[in-house]
């Protein structure tokens, strides 16, 4: 780097020549400290700047007036805790009876597991055979990607509307998230992760009713 | 054979890298500081958030809300509605400063005294006020609720309401340890009669691995 300016005639030269042309200066300028310059900056601006933006989630909350129809059939609550225990149970709540609350955890063994045997029919409470959304989608995504023709994007939008066909049929799994007082942002937002990774469409933001408060503190008072 | 000079021609390379650093310097933006740091949530939507035309109620971890709409205009005729609705003027240097203002959490009470503080005062005020309050139940009275609904009122007013290629997007951006109340608060605001927004975005990180 250092040897910009020694190209031309400091180097070279021999015998008489060397004499005469040491007195003539360089018309060279020595760009070291200038490439410094603009190596630092581009460093530093490499480093610094992030390209990434930050993702968002969409939230349709069903308008609260008036209230749209629930499908009662196919439903399932989850109710956040401030601890790392979720509750949830399969269908409406029957007050004389009081449905138990079953648990589960966060992560992949846990809720999405719940929630992925709830879109294939087979979660706690469903009646095996009757509903089917999970393999459907499952099957539809293998066919598209066996489909060598598509284009990824076009692929993607195939598979989207694929899964919105499947899931916005009148039986659809429903799943109605709840929280009890302290339950962290965080873990709602998780949640509802999982519920776009088990590709469950229909979800909603519901206030606890005061029965499943009551019932849950009593439920969690007999352990 | 002459023995070849160990000097390269660093031209080239110089032309290049002084391209980049023209590039860099041109497209990078300096990311605004903001009056709170938030640790967002991770997901795995992928849907970028946009860049403009976007209303964000930030709550921090403490359960503090902010405010902050785009475009410099609809700001300042924000901070003009809410003086009416407040009683309250404000001056054209303020009015000017609120315009150039990023994020904020401050109380109309002391928005006065934010404004006319230096910049790098500001956010030492900010810290030790309560955010923009939203405890009373009353609508008209609470003053997220008056912002969202002056802020979205001066963008209408810039953007009109029925024109769907150009519209307002509302996005909650809280931190992942906030109680869930008080990002219920904000959506109840959204929700309620006078404003009717049932979609919005929750601000997300996107998830690392699976």
């Amino acid at each position: 780097m250092a040897d910009v300016e020694s190209g031309g005639d400091s180097g070279g030269g021999h015998g008489k020549h060397q004499k005469r042309r040491a007195k003539k200066s360089s018309t060279r300028i020595d760009m070291t400290p200038m490439v410094d310059l603009a190596f630092l900056l581009l460093t530093f601006f490499v480093l610094t700047s992030t390209f990434s933006k930050p993702s968002e989630m969409d939230i349709g909350m069903p308008p609260k007036t008036p209230a749209p129809p629930t499908n009662v059939r196919n439903i399932v609550t989850i109710v956040l805790d401030k601890s790392d225990t979720v509750y949830y149970y399969y269908g409406v709540m029957d007050t004389a009876k009081a449905t138990p609350f079953l648990l589960t955890n966060y992560g992949k063994d846990g809720l999405r597991k719940v929630l992925i045997n709830y879109n294939r029919g087979t979660g706690e409470g469903q009646l095996p055979g009757t509903y089917d959304a999970y393999d459907k989608i499952m099957e539809a995504e293998k066919r598209l990607k066996n489909d060598t023709k598509l284009k990824d994007k076009e692929r993607e939008d195939a598979f989207k509307k694929e899964v919105s066909k499947i899931t916005d049929e009148k039986t659809s799994l429903t799943v109605v998230v709840k929280t009890l007082e302290g339950a962290k942002y965080g873990r709602v937002i998780d949640v509802m992760d999982e519920l776009s990774v088990c590709y469950i469409d229909r979800k909603a933001l519901v206030d606890i009713t005061n029965t499943e408060k009551v019932l849950l503190s009593r439920q969690k008072s007999l352990k | 054979m002459p023995r070849s000079s160990p000097s390269l021609d660093m031209t080239p390379m110089v032309d290049l890298a002084f391209l980049l650093v023209t590039f860099f310097i041109l497209t990078s933006q300096f990311r605004p500081e903001e009056p709170v740091v938030v640790d967002q949530p991770s997901s795995v939507s992928q849907k970028a958030v946009p860049s403009s035309d976007l209303m964000t109620i930030t709550i921090d971890s403490a359960g503090r809300y902010f405010f902050d709409i785009d475009q410099v205009d609809v700001r300042r005729n924000s901070l003009m509605e809410m003086a009416k609705r407040y009683n309250m003027t404000f001056t054209e240097e303020e009015l000017f400063e609120f315009g150039r203002l990023q994020t904020f959490g401050v109380p109309m009470s002391a928005m006065k005294s934010y404004l006319d503080a230096k910049s790098d005062k500001r956010k030492l005020i900010s810290d030790q006020l309560q955010g923009i309050p939203s405890d009373t139940v009353n609508n008209q009275l609470n003053e997220l609720y008056n912002w969202i609904d002056c802020g979205r009122r001066m963008w209408f007013d810039k953007w009109g309401t029925g024109d769907s290629q150009k519209k307002l997007h509302y996005a909650i951006k809280g931190d992942n340890n906030v109680d869930y109340k008080k990002v219920k608060t904000v959506i109840d605001i959204f929700q309620s009669p006078q404003i009717q927004v049932n979609n919005f975005n929750m601000i997300t990180d996107l998830e690392k691995g699976d």
